[in-house]
């Protein structure tokens, strides 16, 4: 498959003036998505000051990058929309995949009609960005996701094609953090004195170290030791992102992963909200964590997600029980549906609902099942008949894998997974299980 | 001959020509097929020879590279010619010309666009090579590489021989139409490196440099009408709000002030300019504001956006920048009477800022056009009330609603944040599974306490370690090799190096007691022989009674790595010896404490054994017994020990207890006296040699001095077409410590006393013959590079003594105002937090530490020092005058800003409970009675948060020290009205 994807716009996005108020025109391509391009919504917005701003930190999100090199960088990745359900979200990645981004607006931000649902990639330029600078207070701004039939600009058409390197890392990211979100519990929940508080005490520079969130009295700030029930971010730097939005919200809510493997900054402004998820560290991308290996160790009947493809539509609540009662699926199997599913970039996962929502990436199924390296290597392992049983009883398994120049030790015993290689060594597995307990596990399933 | 043979003679033979030649009219088939040759010959030329074994050079001429080159360029598809070891050499005139009227591949483009994104674009890839590029139509650049070319277009080299020139050429940006019209756009779309274009030039003494660069060929070509002023005065605005980076954001608005906008085009940009102001950078969004300032008062401004815009600066992290925003809503609020409401709401936000002038400033507005019966308004200010300051809070009286500061008090026990509550055990390898997986990560430095528990394992497990469970130790040993290889990783230390090298000498150990079950440890070892000139360094290859762990050593021979080489050392002897008596050492709780009652009962073993202990490992022992609470284990040692064991044990545990009995292991009794606290000297000990002297070097309390000392210093200057180099005077400050010379008997002297030395270990403790831990207490390194992750290790040898550490640390990494490299902050963050876990009731030299940390550059360096305060300073552990006194000692001569500790103390010790506040006032009290009279840069600021303490602790008196300074300092106008608040 090329590594190398094509946006192919319509029309550049704009933010177009007209006599009756602003219209901000996002344009959208998705690869999947062959049949001409209808408009996913189309409507005024409620608060189109905030929705604006929302943007920029948006796009801002996009193109940062914490760990790369400014040269390093490729192109812009454009962001996603999803439109449908009644709720429109636009998704984000940096480009070091280590801080994803989404504003939510939310039924009541917005008075308008969804034509379609589904998900898009949708152009962002600079000059739109630019002019989303400029929305002020009391403007009336339409928003349209696609073209309406009704030709909306009446300037020339330009098509846009924008080629860049298949975006792997963000595609990864926007499929692993979902899971990351799944897990992740609200602790916090701050007024916006708090949160600007609490961010000035983000220390100036790029620290290295690891800084603790604490609540002193009913003030919150940044330390750099551990402390009793402290929230760990890594690379706190990156919270600054949403700093210009901090002065217009309502509130912040902190949701941190249980083992602070990822942590995610919630802002509030009446009927839409912005999420920020950080990774354990700037050098760390979601990608990279393999937190949905463990789900693809078994394969999921491709009829199951034919099904959840056609039965579901955009922002849709997720839900795998009825999923599988309706199509008489295996219920014992049902935890891995979610996660691989989110792993395929089926399932978004929204934190206030505490739920998994259907939204598919615009990007083609076999580019995104390619993206799980370990897996694979996991899988040459077995074809290249390497991976030994040794023991095997109820709550114990001891196997003996091939690795390079030795041989590793596997241990499954109850809940615990341990292997005698360099990646377990290093991690403990905190960044998903490495190749030789996949292709273990792979093994086993097999029978 | 073949074409292959042929083309590896022309090479060979440095023929180019020829190969030119035969490149022009050779098939795409035919020049397929060479592909490989060129890949074999290219690798074989490439190789780095020597003739003498100290210079390397590749193998090929220049004339061998340039044909390699050539036919790579034609015959290679684009992948592998990217991929090839230069792709850039062909993007030279020279070598281009030659071939592109025959050659010319489809992704030539693609090649020098791709170049325009790589960091250091090749330098012979200029302005006029793509405009002639593209002329000729073999060129679509980008608009990167447009920008990129042309940003060094006016700096042209001067071109005289063997003399360092440039010259400032502005109008070579007129030889081509399309230069103006055109590409100086693609400035403003690109992110480039404009800002630093032309930065390593000179062009000579006499240059006037403000008047070179591209501000002011932009100002001069704008000027001169030759570019459209009003769209660059727009771009330039936009493109310093475009998320560059800061220093490329100001040179755009530099740019745009440079051209001084008049009120009328400023009018035209306001959107532009509201917009700046959400730009990340303060620069920018000051000066956006200073120009938003000059239209303000117009009657068509509209200030409708910018009290829209309003929120981000006045939450801005910059003083000025809120400072200028306000400024801005009061000539909004004078011009618009019905706005004035709305900008007393919007002003609340300022309140955030826990600045007196800020505070005051937003309270003056707040009260001058606030509507007291307006709720929205009492609304706004409710979340800030805990906040304000005491100036603020009496303007702001009539809106304030609830009583002063209920609602954050907490107690000083409620805002201990710190891990301490229960103690965390360390898990101690009991099962063949742990061994495995422990040393497969041993020498990760997962845990700083693997170092101690691998070998404890291994020790413990010797009856165990046969058979198939040998063959699993593989992975780990590997791991161990590869570490010899130098293969470090950023979070591993030469600790983890010592303990792979340890690891090794076990597993040989292994492989010759058990030969056949270790045959894939053998393999391995194998595996990593090394070829050392003529011979094979065969790691199996020592003697019996011969380790690698005896020849360790960091590149510096830091001392302090000495007594775990020592301890691992004796660990390896145990195992060959079949000695499985457990390690005394051996940590029984984080971050490295022994509970005493398991230190004796492991003691007990050696007892009923009646074998002794290896010193090394007793004394470190000694040094991490947790002596918190030591009654149960004082009990148990009474009834089952016995002899100078029982009384030693007696002594460490009993608080206020007096050594007793006989003293054979003089090492053992100091190292124990050294752990209890108070820390003092006991009678029964100074004969083994703990007088003054040593007590003080092993408790590290040590005399230290912050000054202000002259040096000299090199410095260059250009002169005559010559970089010259010049001896000049300069000043600097330091922090010394005083570290007394070792007493040395009088009647040594000369080529005795010279003997001496070298027997240093005995010469420094005459009456001992073993050294403590304390005296390899030593930083030798010049420059760190992986220490930082040793320092907890070392410290945690006895983190009860641990102090006896921090000279050295201070000295090499803190001595100056600046920390000289990323190491040496490390190292002071490593000693910091430890600190932050263990302290108790420490001495000077921690609180030296502690204060030059809150004086520190690096803000996680300060911070973590403030949290120490935080927690150990209400519970009488910290002493806070102490603590005040030392800044104010370094502030005598400021070593570092006061402006540090100021931002310290309001963002992290102000206001966290009443008792904190009281410790603050004391505090800073220290630190005033130490400044000098005349008053030092930004006393000011202190002086105003001591006023705020006082007056929010009701203090009824002034300390007589700080009275005094306060009658001083009040000859200065600037402080004599905070000062006259005091009621001086």
């Amino acid at each position: 498959m090329s590594d190398i994807i094509t946006y192919q716009y319509q029309n550049p996005s704009a933010l177009l003036k007209s006599a009756t108020g602003d219209e901000l025109f996002l344009s959208k391509y998705s690869e999947v998505q062959k049949k001409e391009a209808p408009c996913f919504f189309w409507g005024r917005l409620e608060d189109p000051f905030i929705t604006a701003r929302c943007l920029i930190t948006l796009s801002n999100v996009v193109q940062s990058s914490f760990s790369l090199s400014p040269f390093e960088m490729a192109k812009l990745k454009d962001p996603i929309v999803t439109a449908g359900h009644e709720k429109i979200r636009f998704e984000g990645f940096s480009h070091c995949a280590g801080v994803y981004a989404r504003v939510d607006v939310l039924p009541g931000g917005y008075d308008g009609e969804f034509p379609e649902n589904g998900t898009t990639n949708v152009d962002f330029n600079q000059p739109m960005i630019s002019a989303l600078s400029r929305v002020a207070r009391n403007e009336k701004v339409m928003l349209s996701v696609g073209k309406k039939e009704v030709a909306i600009s009446k300037g020339t058409e330009k098509v846009v094609e924008r080629k860049v390197p298949l975006p792997v890392k963000w595609i990864k990211g926007l499929t692993s953090v979902q899971l990351f979100l799944a897990e992740a519990e609200q602790v916090f929940s701050f007024n916006r004195v708090q949160a600007l508080q609490l961010f000035q005490s983000i220390p100036a520079g790029k620290p290295k170290a690891d800084y603790y969130l604490i609540v002193r009295g009913n003030k919150p700030m940044f330390s750099p030791v551990k402390a009793v029930n402290a929230i760990c971010v890594g690379g706190v730097q990156r919270l600054k992102l949403i700093e210009p939005l901090l002065a217009y919200a309502d509130e912040l809510r902190v949701f941190p992963h249980p083992q602070m493997q990822s942590t995610t900054w919630q802002l509030y402004f009446g009927k839409i909200r912005f999420s920020l998820s950080l990774s354990r560290d700037s050098w760390r991308g979601f990608s990279g964590e393999g937190a949905a290996l463990e789900s693809l160790i078994e394969d999921v009947p491709d009829t199951w997600i034919d099904a959840v493809d056609k039965y579901s539509y955009a922002n849709q609540v997720f839900n795998p029980v009825m999923l599988a009662a309706e199509e008489g699926l295996d219920l014992q199997r049902i935890d891995n549906i979610t996660g691989r599913l989110s792993a395929m970039g089926l399932l978004g996962y929204d934190l206030d609902e505490n739920h998994f929502f259907y939204r598919r990436l615009p990007f083609k199924l076999s580019r995104i099942l390619s993206l799980n390296p370990r897996m694979k290597d996991a899988e040459k392992l077995l074809e290249e008949n390497k991976v030994e049983i040794l023991l095997r009883n109820d709550n114990r398994v001891e196997a003996k894998v091939a690795g390079s120049g030795v041989h590793h030790t596997v241990i499954l015993d109850g809940e615990q997974e341990r292997c005698t290689c360099t990646w377990f060594s290093r991690h403990q597995g905190e960044r998903g299980l490495c190749k030789h307990v996949l292709a273990v596990k792979k093994k086993l399933a097999q029978g | 001959m073949s074409i292959e043979d042929q083309f590896a003679e022309w090479v060979k033979t440095e023929q180019e020509e020829p190969v030119l030649h035969w490149l022009k009219q050779a098939t795409d088939k035919e020049r397929r097929a060479l592909v490989p040759s060129i890949k074999k010959l290219s690798k074989y030329y490439n190789e780095y020879i020597t003739s003498d074994n100290r210079s390397y050079s590749s193998r090929g001429t220049e004339k061998q590279h340039a044909i390699l080159h050539f036919a790579a360029y034609v015959c290679f598809n684009k992948t592998e010619y990217l991929k090839s070891d230069r792709p850039t050499w062909i993007i030279d005139p020279k070598n281009l010309n030659r071939i592109k009227d025959w050659y010319h591949p489809d992704w030539f483009s693609e090649m020098l666009n791709k170049e325009a994104e790589s960091e250091f674009m090749v330098y012979s890839l200029t302005y006029p090579l793509v405009l002639k590029l593209t002329d000729q139509g073999l060129l679509q650049p980008s608009h990167r590489l447009w920008a990129r070319t042309l940003s060094t277009i006016i700096f042209q080299d001067k071109g005289i021989k063997d003399k360092w020139g440039d010259e400032f050429k502005p109008e070579k940006l007129l030889e081509r139409p399309e230069t103006l019209e055109e590409h100086i756009w693609y400035f403003f779309e690109e992110e480039t490196e404009l800002h630093l274009a032309g930065r390593y030039n000179h062009y000579g003494e006499n240059a006037d440099l403000s008047k070179i660069g591209w501000i002011p060929a932009f100002t001069q070509i704008a000027a001169e009408g030759r570019i459209d002023r009003q769209r660059l005065l727009k771009e330039s605005l936009l493109a310093s709000n475009k998320n560059y980076n800061k220093n490329l954001s100001g040179f755009y608005m530099d740019l745009f002030s440079a051209l001084f906008p008049t009120t009328a085009e400023l009018m035209a940009l306001q959107p532009e300019l509201i917009s700046v102001l959400n730009a990340p950078h303060s620069k920018v969004v000051n000066e956006s504001l200073q120009h938003l300032k000059i239209i303000a008062g117009d009657k068509n401004f509209d200030s409708d956006s910018l009290l829209a815009a309003a929120p981000v600066f006045l939450n801005s992290k910059t003083k000025t920048t809120v400072s200028a925003g306000l400024m801005l809503l009061e000539q909004i609020a004078k011009k618009h009477p019905g706005k004035q409401e709305g900008i007393a709401i919007l002003c609340t936000q300022a309140l955030v800022h826990a600045d007196d002038g800020l505070q005051t400033r937003a309270a003056k507005l707040i009260s001058r056009y606030g509507n007291a019966a307006d709720p929205g308004l009492l609304d706004s200010i409710l979340p800030y009330q805990d906040g304000l300051l005491q100036s603020a809070r009496e303007l702001l009286q009539p809106y304030l609603t609830i009583q002063h500061g209920s609602a954050a008090v907490i107690t000083a026990a409620e805002a201990n944040t710190i891990i301490t509550q229960e103690r965390t055990p360390v898990q101690i390898v009991t099962s063949t599974d742990e061994l495995i997986f422990l040393s497969a990560q041993a020498f990760d430095n997962n845990d700083p306490l693997h170092i101690d528990l691998l070998p404890a394992a291994l020790v413990a497990m010797q009856p165990k370690l046969k058979g198939e469970l040998l063959a699993q130790l593989q992975p780990a040993l590997q791991r161990a090799l590869q570490l010899t290889r130098n293969n470090f990783r950023s979070t591993e230390g030469y600790y983890d190096h010592m303990l792979g090298i340890f690891f090794i000498d076990v597993c040989i150990h292994l492989v010759r007691k058990y030969p056949e079950d270790t045959k894939a440890l053998t393999a391995l070892f194998e595996k990593f022989d090394q070829q050392d000139g003529d011979t094979v360094k065969k790691w199996l290859n020592l003697a019996v009674n011969d380790n690698y762990i005896s020849t360790w050593s960091n590149y510096y021979k830091d001392p302090y790595y000495l007594p775990r080489k020592q301890w691992l050392m004796d660990v390896l002897q145990k195992i060959k010896a079949g000695d499985t008596l457990p390690l005394l050492s051996t940590p029984t709780h984080y971050p490295g404490w022994i509970d005493p009652q398991v230190l004796v009962e492991r003691i007990l073993v050696y007892q009923q054994q009646q074998q002794l202990a290896d010193q090394t490992d007793l004394l470190m022992a000694l040094g991490r017994v947790d002596l918190k609470d030591t009654v149960l284990a004082l009990q148990f040692a009474k009834e089952k020990l016995a002899g100078e064991w029982l009384d030693l044990l007696v002594f460490l545990l009993t608080p206020g207890a007096e050594p007793a009995g006989e003293i054979t292991q003089p090492e053992a009794w100091i190292t124990a006296a050294l752990s209890k606290r108070p820390l003092r000297v006991y009678e029964a000990l100074q004969p083994f040699g703990l007088d003054e002297y040593y007590f003080k070097k092993y408790t590290g309390q040590f005399s230290w001095k912050t000054l202000e000392e002259s040096f000299e210093r090199d410095e260059y200057k250009w002169e005559g077409g010559k970089m010259k180099t010049i001896k000049v005077m300069d000043s600097r400050k330091i922090l010394k410590i005083d570290f007394p010379k070792a007493p040395v008997a009088k009647e040594t002297s000369g080529m005795k006393a010279l003997l001496e030395k070298l027997k240093w270990k005995q010469k420094e403790r005459k009456q001992a013959q073993i050294p403590l831990l304390y005296d390899y207490y030593e930083i030798k390194s010049q420059f760190f590079s992986n220490e930082h992750n040793d320092l907890r290790r070392a410290l945690l040898m006895a983190p009860a003594n641990l102090e006896a550490f921090l000279p050295a640390v201070i000295d090499r990494c803190m001595s100056r105002p600046a920390y000289i490299g990323e190491g040496d902050k490390k190292m002071t963050l490593a000693a910091l937090q430890l600190l932050y876990e263990t302290w108790d009731a420490q001495g000077e030299m921690a609180h030296l530490l502690l204060a030059t940390a809150m004086l520190s550059a690096d803000k996680t360096a300060a911070q973590t020092a403030a949290e120490i305060w935080v927690q150990y300073a209400p519970v009488g552990k910290l002493d806070v005058a102490l603590t005040g006194k030392i800044i104010g000692i370094h502030e005598q001569v400021e070593f570092a800003p006061l402006k540090r500790f100021n931002d310290l103390a309001v963002q992290s010790l102000f206001r966290i409970s009443p008792q904190h506040n009281r410790l603050l006032e004391t505090m800073i009290a220290s630190i005033l009675a130490e400044l000098p009279a005349e008053p030092i840069k930004h006393l000011k600021k202190l002086l105003e948060l001591y006023k705020e303490l006082f007056l929010l602790n009701q203090t009824v008196k002034l300390p007589d020290a700080v009275a005094v300074k306060l009658k001083e300092w009040k000859l200065n106008s600037g402080l004599a009205k905070l000062i006259t608040g005091f009621g001086i």
